[in-house]
């Protein structure tokens, strides 16, 4: 049993749950400062029978996902003799098939030595707290969209260790439920893949297709969904993913509005327009660092750094983390300077200009 | 075939002359369009002056406003005991059992492929993902898991692709049908609240300023040139198709939405 759990309890470590997709990101990804990692499965039964409508861990790319058990059996070798927990995310709604394929996985996963995992469907809550399994630790993920806390008090059911909280909550939110439930672990998201939309309720297919490719989004999506991609220069790559981003999600295409007020007859007449959405480099770029401020003052622990997919970044964005962490526990700053001082980081290590349009909280 | 009609505005049920067996009122999407007391009380009493009976829709909450919900439920216990409440927050959800009302899981908690693109390339879909996009995505023991939370029924949207009647044989439990509008993705950035500041602050989850600004668009690009709208902070798609009711089915409600729900 590694020993997060131990840390957690003792003084104030801050632990930054990290992405792999890689056997070959593990050791780095530690050694970049990660202190827990997580991480999705996707075999080839899954690929072949689901294709992008409805992958087991919302993560449809090959790219973003370990392929088989001999790959997240190696991982969790090279994460426990680091002493770091590995969390298998299962984070998907399921239907009657893809329960059983998602509770076959876990079964499989857990002779591999996965103890815990981050759950979203009731179903799959439901049948695990039934089957009792004694060592595996549940963590209720960010697509159960808890948004207060009669929420939180219904997943208690289920046991869970942690709760992942949504994207799309308020600083005074947040720190409301951590008040409320001091005994529950609360994770939130620090960096990337922010989503316009709450991911718990969106149907927009999260899998990246288009009815409409091109050659060179052809060509993109087939860099982004394979493991060609870790061949590509991190410059490219960022070209190529905010191409996909824009030309294939849905959700983050270019909308042109024409809209009017409530009851407007939005076919007639004076509308005015508007491209809304198509928010690219936002969605890529979000973070929350500066809130690091206030969710180390309310008692919260474990940050996540989204993006399994963007493997050129993740050992940078962990950098990130840790180095503003440090600098929160050591120097003791008022908020308004650790900010002053966080975009300056952001600078130093992207090169871009930090702006309030891509802030988490 | 139960007709329902749905309003999520007050004034306009005022005005409705009624030709369905059951109201539904309430707000689905937005936490700041919460009823007010006063709307509740009213609404009660025209279902009970028409005598209709009354569904409470409810919508995903805010720390800050599921407050209002305990007493809402609490009146609308005390004065329609018989009433559904339509669950769309699982913390509703016990706040609505403490009340003895009756729930019914609405659409936001099921799982349906409800994305416009779809029916452009069923063909290209393997089986599995071809039957998924037409069902609800409910497993057994998410059904098995409602039966011990006294739901017997599930709200739908009418998919574009079309519903898997197949799906929906099980005798425990009643369907009901969303018509014309089907709800896509809901956010707490609100374009509408959001439109008119600051690029920096577009993100941001703020309070609504104007409720009266709720707005109403029609969204489209190259890949969707119609049917889809925005209304308020949540996109819906649009059929009129009532393929589903020439089939044999468990469907056994259909709600009218005269307009796009706030």
């Amino acid at each position: 049993m590694v020993t997060t759990d131990k840390r957690a309890k003792g003084g104030f470590f801050l632990f930054i749950v990290a992405p792999i997709s890689r056997v070959a990101e593990v050791t780095s990804v530690i050694e970049a400062g990660a202190d827990e990692i997580y991480c999705g499965l996707l075999v080839n039964e899954q690929l072949d029978s689901y294709a992008n409508v409805n992958c087991l861990n919302r993560r449809a790319e090959i790219s973003s996902n370990l392929t088989n058990y001999e790959e997240l059996k190696e991982v969790i070798r090279i994460a426990r003799s680091k002493n770091i927990p590995v969390n298998l995310t299962l984070n998907e709604f399921y239907d009657q098939a893809q329960v059983f394929m998602a509770l076959r996985q876990l079964e499989k996963s857990m002779e591999c030595g996965i103890d815990r995992i981050i759950v979203a469907d009731i179903g799959l809550l439901s049948e695990i707290k039934k089957r009792k399994y004694p060592n595996l630790k549940l963590h209720i993920s960010s697509c159960a969209s808890v948004f207060n806390s009669e929420t939180v008090e219904f997943y208690k059911m289920f046991n869970p260790s942690r709760m992942i909280l949504n994207r799309q909550l308020t600083l005074s939110e947040i720190e409301h439920l951590k008040r409320s439930f001091s005994k529950l672990e609360m994770e939130v998201f620090i960096l990337n893949e922010r989503c316009y939309n709450i991911d718990g309720f969106c149907t927009f297919l999260h899998g990246r297709f288009s009815p409409i490719y091109n050659n060179f989004t052809r060509l993109a999506l087939n860099i982004m969904q394979n493991r060609i991609i870790e061949y590509i220069p991190r410059g490219i790559l960022q070209v190529l993913h905010r191409h996909v981003v824009r030309n294939s999600l849905t959700c983050c295409s270019p909308y042109a509005a024409q809209y009017g007020l409530a009851g407007a007859n939005i076919e007639a007449g004076s509308h005015k327009e508007k491209v809304v959405f198509s928010k690219p480099d936002s969605f890529l770029q979000a973070c929350g660092i500066c809130a690091l401020y206030d969710f180390y003052k309310i008692g919260l622990k474990f940050f996540k750094i989204s993006g399994r997919s963007l493997l050129a970044n993740k050992t940078a964005d962990i950098r990130l983390v840790k180095e503003a962490i440090s600098i929160l526990q050591k120097e003791q700053l008022v908020k308004e300077k650790f900010c002053i001082k966080i975009k300056e980081l952001v600078q130093q290590k992207y090169s871009r200009t930090c702006s309030p349009e891509y802030c988490y909280y | 075939m139960e007709k329902a009609v749905y309003f999520s505005d007050i004034n306009k049920l005022r005005s409705h002359n009624f030709d369905y067996d059951r109201i539904y009122f309430g707000n689905e999407f937005c936490d700041e369009l919460i009823p007010s007391l006063d709307d509740l009380k009213f609404a009660i009493s025209v279902a009970k002056e028409k005598n209709k009976d009354l569904s409470f829709v409810t919508c995903y909450v805010s720390e800050y406003k599921i407050k209002k919900y305990y007493h809402l439920l609490n009146t609308l216990a005390g004065l329609a005991p018989r009433s559904e409440v339509i669950i769309n927050d699982w913390g509703v959800l016990g706040i609505c059992l403490q009340n003895n009302l009756t729930p019914v899981l609405g659409r936001l908690l099921v799982r349906q492929k409800r994305d416009p693109r779809i029916s452009f390339f069923m063909k290209l879909l393997p089986d599995l993902s071809r039957l998924r996009v037409h069902q609800t995505g409910l497993n057994n023991y998410f059904k098995d898991f409602l039966k011990t939370q006294s739901i017997n029924r599930i709200e739908l949207d009418n998919l574009i692709q079309g519903i898997d009647m197949n799906e929906l044989q099980d005798v425990n439990f009643g369907y009901s049908v969303y018509i014309p509008y089907g709800y896509v993705t809901t956010t707490r950035i609100c374009f509408f609240r959001n439109k008119n500041i600051s690029k920096n602050k577009r993100f941001s989850i703020l309070p609504c300023i104007n409720k009266s600004e709720c707005g109403l668009a029609k969204l489209y690009n190259k890949q969707i040139k119609d049917n889809l709208f925005m209304r308020g902070n949540t996109i819906f798609f649009k059929n009129t198709s009532q393929s589903f009711l020439k089939l044999d089915s468990r469907i056994n409600r259909i709600v009218h939405e005269p307009e796009i729900p706030d």
